[in-house]
């Protein structure tokens, strides 16, 4: 049996913590990055990405079901459900403008870098203002991501053409993927471990 | 010293369990959760999970509703109003039994 500050932490953020669900939007990105950066412009063909993001959502759902049949399923309260939502709201829409802003701004520093790292603090504040090792990694994919944003700041604009990739833009979602995914996997195995392993054979 | 164990004396038994006060932890910071997401939060076995469950249905603290998902018989579990005010009386109950304990002198 666990402390009981441990268990309502979990059972607060229950779904919250089950961190493979953002692989599927971190592989999206990062290959549809990677795709941006390798295809021929004026683009023809979009069948790869439609191909991606269906992709993506087929394995959505199969990372939905994966917890639903291994670890359950809690609802959280409507207060709880409504906060969720309108966050989640508020940072598409925040989205949408910084990808605006940095496709037609030519702005040294990357705009969509920077609101994906506070995205990576504050987007599940319930699970990430409290210090912990969930907390812990998504500080210091922030930290990361603020560095990589800032860095044409430093470097020059075109610092990215050096490892091969076209404009800040695509490096920088290339390496949101990538932090997603890690992110997500670190998230399951510190979930999985936080749940009690041994059951308790007698009342 | 002796009002100390009335008040342990006191406490509800149907809560203090540890397991039952695990449950019913859990289900007051939820809507509701299925028996599978409770067995792993808890790390009772199912026929552990069931007694205790049971006991909580019949001191209605607790309520349950079962659905047939495809094979799968689905339980859906809840903190009752009462459960929820029965929780909150015992951290109380707790809370003011550590202070009495620390405040207390030996005779």
């Amino acid at each position: 049996m666990k402390a009981n500050s441990q268990t309502k932490f979990l059972s607060e953020n229950y779904s919250a913590l089950h961190g493979l669900n953002a692989v599927p939007l971190g592989l999206c990105l990062f290959l549809t990055s990677l795709w941006a950066n390798v295809v021929q412009y004026p683009i023809k063909n979009f069948l790869l990405p439609i191909v991606l993001i269906l992709g993506a959502l087929l394995l959505s759902l199969v990372t939905d079901q994966y917890y639903k049949n291994t670890f359950g399923e809690i609802r959280p309260t409507s207060a709880r459900r409504h906060f969720y939502w309108i966050v989640q709201s508020i940072w598409g829409l925040l989205g949408l403008v910084a990808f605006w802003v940095d496709v037609t701004l030519n702005l040294t520093i990357s705009i969509i870098g920077l609101l994906f790292a506070s995205m990576f603090l504050f987007d599940k504040p319930m699970v990430s203002v409290p210090l912990n090792r969930f907390s812990a990694v998504r500080l210091v994919a922030s930290i990361c991501l603020i560095l990589v944003s800032i860095t044409p700041m430093f470097l020059g604009k075109s610092w990215w053409n050096i490892l091969g990739v076209r404009t800040t833009l695509i490096g920088v979602t290339m390496f949101v993927g990538a932090l997603m995914v890690l992110q997500g996997v670190m998230w399951h195995i510190f979930f999985v471990r936080s749940l009690p392993l041994e059951e308790a054979k007698d009342e | 010293m002796s009002n100390v164990f009335e008040e342990i004396a006191g406490l509800d038994k149907l809560i203090h369990e540890p397991a039952r006060l695990a449950i019913m932890t859990i289900l007051s910071t939820v809507e509701s959760a299925d028996f599978l997401a409770l067995q792993r939060l808890t790390g009772l076995t199912s026929g552990n999970l069931s007694v205790h469950l049971s006991k909580l249905v019949e001191g209605k603290l607790i309520s349950y509703d079962k659905k047939i998902v495809g094979k799968k018989t689905k339980t859906q579990v809840k903190i009752t109003a009462k459960g929820q005010q029965a929780l909150e009386k015992h951290w109380l109950q707790l809370e003011t039994f550590r202070a009495n304990v620390q405040n207390s002198k030996p005779e």
